[in-house]
């Protein structure tokens, strides 16, 4: 077996078998529960709410644990000293980094699946069919969480957890409001130079808001295929790159 | 295949400070060889740059200047380090893994995947009954062991132990050293750290010492040991009677008892002159110097050394 695999499986059994993982499905399935008191606020609309309140909660917990498990997954095994027998096997630090990545990308997966299905069980009991659009946005869910656990896990090469998760949380908040940022920057009276700043940000800052699909999918619109597919090929490209750089610094760090 | 399973070659380490980022050097231009099949000893008081120079052999910090070939290679080869094995100084492991599953995850990631031979380690180290306890639940003595059984597995030609023996009690720290001298006897080159002289005179052939970073001294564990002789011996006699003057100084013990310490040049005289006085030769003990002393006298000595040469630059 590959190091990378040996070591995205051990990270996963690590993660699953902690206790926070619990906590935190348990979590999701009280937001998702307490999404259906939303449901009877407005008759008729019951469904749409349900669905977005149920969503955002699956949305902030995958987030949750992406930077959780991503800011300690490289820095806090150089803290704790677990990082010396596996480098000192023959693992290269690269195998290290991208091992560690698919490790808590498979937790935050699994994670994601676990509250769909919760979610999918409490829509078709209040009466809802909703099985297609969930799907599509599960799959937005699993390409946001890969980029923003690579988000994490950079940051998890070059600090310490506390400051890699105000970083990485920093960098997600711009990230989900990129789109609205832009746009008001472009507007008429912003200055020259702000304008140039925002639209360097735009281009080169991860945009989050690619994979939103839940407007889309709590008013019945199916989102075009190709968004989609074009989300999805962003997302695995800006985590290969990051990957990349994250690799790159942590081959010439000293493991101290 | 090279004959030395580690060449260190004037190998400095600097540290930077977290803030002022000023240079420290703990490392002074270090060199040392290691032969195949040998047990090697690397010991010095805390502080000396043990665990430094060790995290340097195997890649997990890099050396400021100088060379290092391990086994033939390069430390930074995971080709190289897939030979080698390695115990870190306080061990620690993924914690919600199991003893059997930490040391298949080990075993993969140096290319074996083997069960028999985990299960083999397992009781090799004494964890037969723990196998499927998780890490955290384990005493630092169970970790120690572990941390031996990773070290071990796989196709380990070199193993490189940080103070393999501390954190153990004296039955676990017989067991390790038992351990380390049946893998010397299987043909793996065995390099651990110590402050503890008397494990390293116990199983080591030869030995470096290290003091503030630089080597003291390197040689054969006997010569040292040898050499810090003191040419005296323990003498025990038992009668009644005068003691020739040779023993007059002797003290009495239980049991018309008698002992004391006689040089070397006078103890054939001494022994004759007490058996024709009509006493009995109880024990004759050569007295044997220590690493210890050989140890101190070398700090001593470049201590001075050392003094001397700045007393002349003040000059
Ligand atoms: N990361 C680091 N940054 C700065 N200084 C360090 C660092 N690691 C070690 N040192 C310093 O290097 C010196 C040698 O430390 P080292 O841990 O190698 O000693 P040691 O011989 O292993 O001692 P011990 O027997 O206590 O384990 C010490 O003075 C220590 O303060
Ligand atoms: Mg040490």
């Amino acid at each position: 077996m590959s190091a990378v695999l040996v070591l995205a499986r051990a990270t996963f059994i690590e993660a699953v078998r902690a206790r926070v993982f619990l906590y935190l499905l348990a979590v999701a399935a009280l937001m998702i529960a307490g999404s259906v008191p939303t449901a009877e606020l407005g008759v008729g609309e019951e469904l749409r709410l349900t669905t977005d309140v149920a969503l955002a909660g699956v949305a902030y917990v995958c987030a949750f644990l992406s930077v959780f498990l991503g800011v300690s997954a490289v820095s806090g095994e150089v803290e704790k000293r677990t990082v010396y027998t596996v480098i000192a096997k023959a693992a290269t630090r690269s195998q290290f980094v991208v091992g560690k990545f698919f490790g808590v990308w498979a937790t935050v997966i699994v994670a994601a699946l676990a509250a769909y299905a919760m979610a999918l069980a409490l829509v078709s009991g209040l009466g809802g069919r909703f099985a297609s659009e969930l799907l599509y946005a599960l799959w937005m869910q699993i390409f946001e969480a890969g980029m923003l656990v690579a988000v994490a896990v950079f940051f998890s090469c070059i600090s310490k957890p506390l400051l890699s998760s105000g970083l990485t949380v920093a960098l997600y908040l711009t990230g989900v409001s990129l789109k609205s940022i832009h746009f008001w920057a472009r507007k008429s009276d912003t200055p020259p130079l702000t304008q140039a700043l925002v639209e360097v940000f735009y281009r080169v800052l991860p945009n989050f808001e690619l994979f939103d699909v839940r407007t889309e999918i709590v008013h019945h619109v199916d989102p075009p295929l190709a968004a989609l597919g074009f989300s999805a090929l962003y997302g695995v490209a800006y985590t290969g790159i990051l990957l990349g750089c994250a690799c790159l610094i942590f081959h010439r760090r000293d493991l101290k | 295949m090279s004959a030395q399973a580690i060449v260190v070659e004037a190998v400095s380490k600097s540290f930077a400070h977290d803030w002022t980022l000023k240079k420290k050097e703990v490392v002074h231009a270090i060199s040392f060889q290691v032969a195949r099949g040998e047990c090697f000893g690397f010991v010095g008081p805390n502080g000396a740059g043990k665990t430094t120079t060790i995290k340097m052999l195997l890649d997990i910090i890099r050396p400021s200047a100088g060379a290092i070939t391990l086994l033939g290679g390069r430390p930074s080869d995971p080709k190289v380090r897939a030979r080698v094995g390695f115990l870190p100084e306080r061990p620690y492991f993924y914690e919600h893994l199991t003893a059997e599953e930490t040391l298949t995850l080990y075993a993969r990631l140096s290319g074996v995947d083997d069960r028999r031979r985990v299960r083999e380690m397992l009781a090799l180290v004494g964890l037969d009954a723990a196998r499927d306890v998780a890490l955290r639940r384990f005493s630092k003595g169970m970790l120690q062991r572990i941390g031996l059984a990773q070290a071990l597995i796989g196709d380990t030609e070199l193993a490189i132990l940080d103070e393999p023996m501390s954190g153990l009690d004296p039955v676990g720290r017989r067991h390790v050293r038992e351990i380390i001298l049946q893998q010397r006897a299987a043909g793996r080159t065995m390099f651990f750290s110590s402050h503890i002289l008397s494990d390293v005179e116990a199983i080591c052939d030869r030995v470096a010492m290290v003091h503030e970073g630089r080597i003291m001294l390197t040689g054969d564990v006997h010569d040292l040991v040898a050499r810090a002789g003191k040419n005296e011996s323990d003498v025990t006699v038992r009668g009644q009677g005068t003691l020739p003057p040779a023993m007059a100084h002797f003290s009495a013990r239980p049991g018309d008892h008698h002992e004391g310490v006689v040089g070397n040049a006078a103890l054939q005289a001494a022994l004759d002159a007490a058996m024709r006085a009509g006493f009995a030769i109880v024990s004759v003990t050569p007295k044997r110097g220590s690493l210890e002393d050989e140890f101190l006298r070398g700090i001593g000595e470049s201590l001075s050394a050392l003094a001397t040469k700045e007393a002349e630059a003040v000059k």
